[in-house]
């Protein structure tokens, strides 16, 4: 530990890319450092803070938000496996997994979609009639980095497990299942589509 | 089809429409929540009240009124089916709702129609609302006579609520071919109804034919 200390009092500048210290000051300034690096008593006692020890929720700039992008999702997947633990009624399990996944299609496309990582899509009518989809991107506010990873980990994942879960219940004949499945990936490619085409335009423009 | 794409931050992009201007980025999340509620009780309103302005409500379409309704009739529905069909007429009901409406849709816009292909499904959707409302009423009757009637009367409010939001300029001979499918298609509903059981019936009718 103590052999740590020289470097990190070093007033040089760090390469990790979450980290802006001004090369002159010293390191006990910690107001220009970024929330997701954790301050100065504790740099002194405990490894470097970008360390995969550490939950996804200390490292998020909003661990609600980030929660709640993970919840519905996960409690939909979840349900669908084990809703015969639940209820033995095919019809409560619909409805919950309707509701569920609406939940999770509403937070995704109007909260964390903004809130995480800084992006939106909508569709708008004009005055004529003519129909127009809207991408914006917030080029300007740094995202953070464990937001943006698990934002765009989950987005891609869930569709993933769905369409596993559609073979099946296609394979096993089973019309109500693959009705399910079916209203799942609607809603959840719809998200996966209208944050790809921001993404790339954001990289692009 | 076209899309923009730019700057949320940027205050000079030109954002008209339903409240999706720049302010709404940071805005507290019960205020979403509460908007979207209001903009579907607005709509349900405008189904059962036709006023002369109820265009300008539909350029601000969303798919949640549908779902919902959708849902449930489903449910009802399915409450007094037999034990074994409980699943099957659940998961009919809500295929032939939206697979009725994109069909329909289809084949408006294939027809020159000038709305958008989600306004569509949204007004085809949420005009449903009178023959949603007719199953709850029937949920108490079970004179076959009455509930004909019933329904009957809701499957014409329905109509007529649907196309008066869809009065195309551009049809004009054609619009026959395009209320057509749309009459069936709540036909189709309204017959889902009338062919439900009340609750009255639900003990003592035993199904023979499964027997």
């Amino acid at each position: 530990m103590s052999s740590q200390q020289p470097l990190l009092f070093d007033a040089a500048p760090m390469g990790s890319s979450s980290v802006s210290y001004p090369p002159s000051n010293p390191l006990g300034q910690t107001a220009s450092v970024s929330g997701s690096i954790a301050p100065q008593h504790q740099i002194q006692s405990q490894p470097l803070p970008n360390q995969s020890d550490e939950s996804i929720f200390k490292k998020s700039a909003h661990p609600t938000v980030l929660f709640f992008h993970l919840f519905f999702r996960t409690a939909a997947i979840l349900f669908y496996m084990f809703s015969w633990l639940f209820t033995s009624s095919f019809v409560t399990t619909f409805i919950v997994l309707i509701l569920l996944l609406s939940f999770d299609f509403w937070t995704v496309k109007n909260v964390t979609g903004r809130l995480l990582v800084g992006l939106r899509w909508w569709n708008e009518i004009r005055e004529d009639g003519e129909e127009v989809w809207i991408f914006e991107s917030n080029n300007g506010r740094p995202v953070n980095q464990t937001d943006s990873s698990v934002f765009w980990f989950a987005l891609y994942a869930a569709p993933a497990v769905w369409f596993v879960f559609g073979l099946g219940a296609v394979i096993r004949f089973s019309f109500q299942w693959t009705v399910c499945v079916i209203v799942a990936l609607v809603l959840n490619m719809a998200n996966v589509v209208g944050y790809s085409r921001c993404h790339k335009r954001e990289s692009t423009a | 089809m076209q899309s923009f794409s730019g700057n949320i931050n940027n205050a000079a992009a030109p954002l008209v429409g339903s409240g999706q201007g720049v302010d709404t980025l940071d805005e507290p999340v019960m205020d979403t929540i509460m908007r979207d509620l209001r903009s579907i009780w607005e709509k349900l309103r405008m189904v059962l009240i036709p006023r002369k302005d109820s265009k300008n409500v539909l350029r601000d379409w969303d798919l949640w009124g549908p779902l919902l309704l959708c849902l449930l009739l489903s449910l009802r529905l399915s409450l007094t089916a037999p034990e074994s069909q409980v699943a099957t007429v659940f998961t009919s009901i809500f295929v032939i709702i939206w697979g009725g409406a994109a069909i329909v849709t289809v084949n408006t816009k294939l027809l020159g129609g000038k709305l958008s292909i989600f306004q569509t499904i949204c007004v085809l959707g949420y005009c449903i609302f009178p023959l949603v409302l007719a199953s709850a009423v029937c949920l108490a009757i079970s004179s076959i006579i009455v509930r004909g009637l019933i329904v009957a009367a809701a499957f014409g409010w329905s109509v007529v609520a649907s196309m008066g939001f869809l009065n195309d300029v551009n049809l004009g001979n054609r619009k026959a071919l395009a209320v057509y499918p749309m009459c069936l298609f709540y036909f189709i509903i309204g017959w889902m109804v009338l062919i439900s059981r009340s609750v009255w019936e639900l003990g003592s009718h035993t199904n023979q034919k499964n027997a």
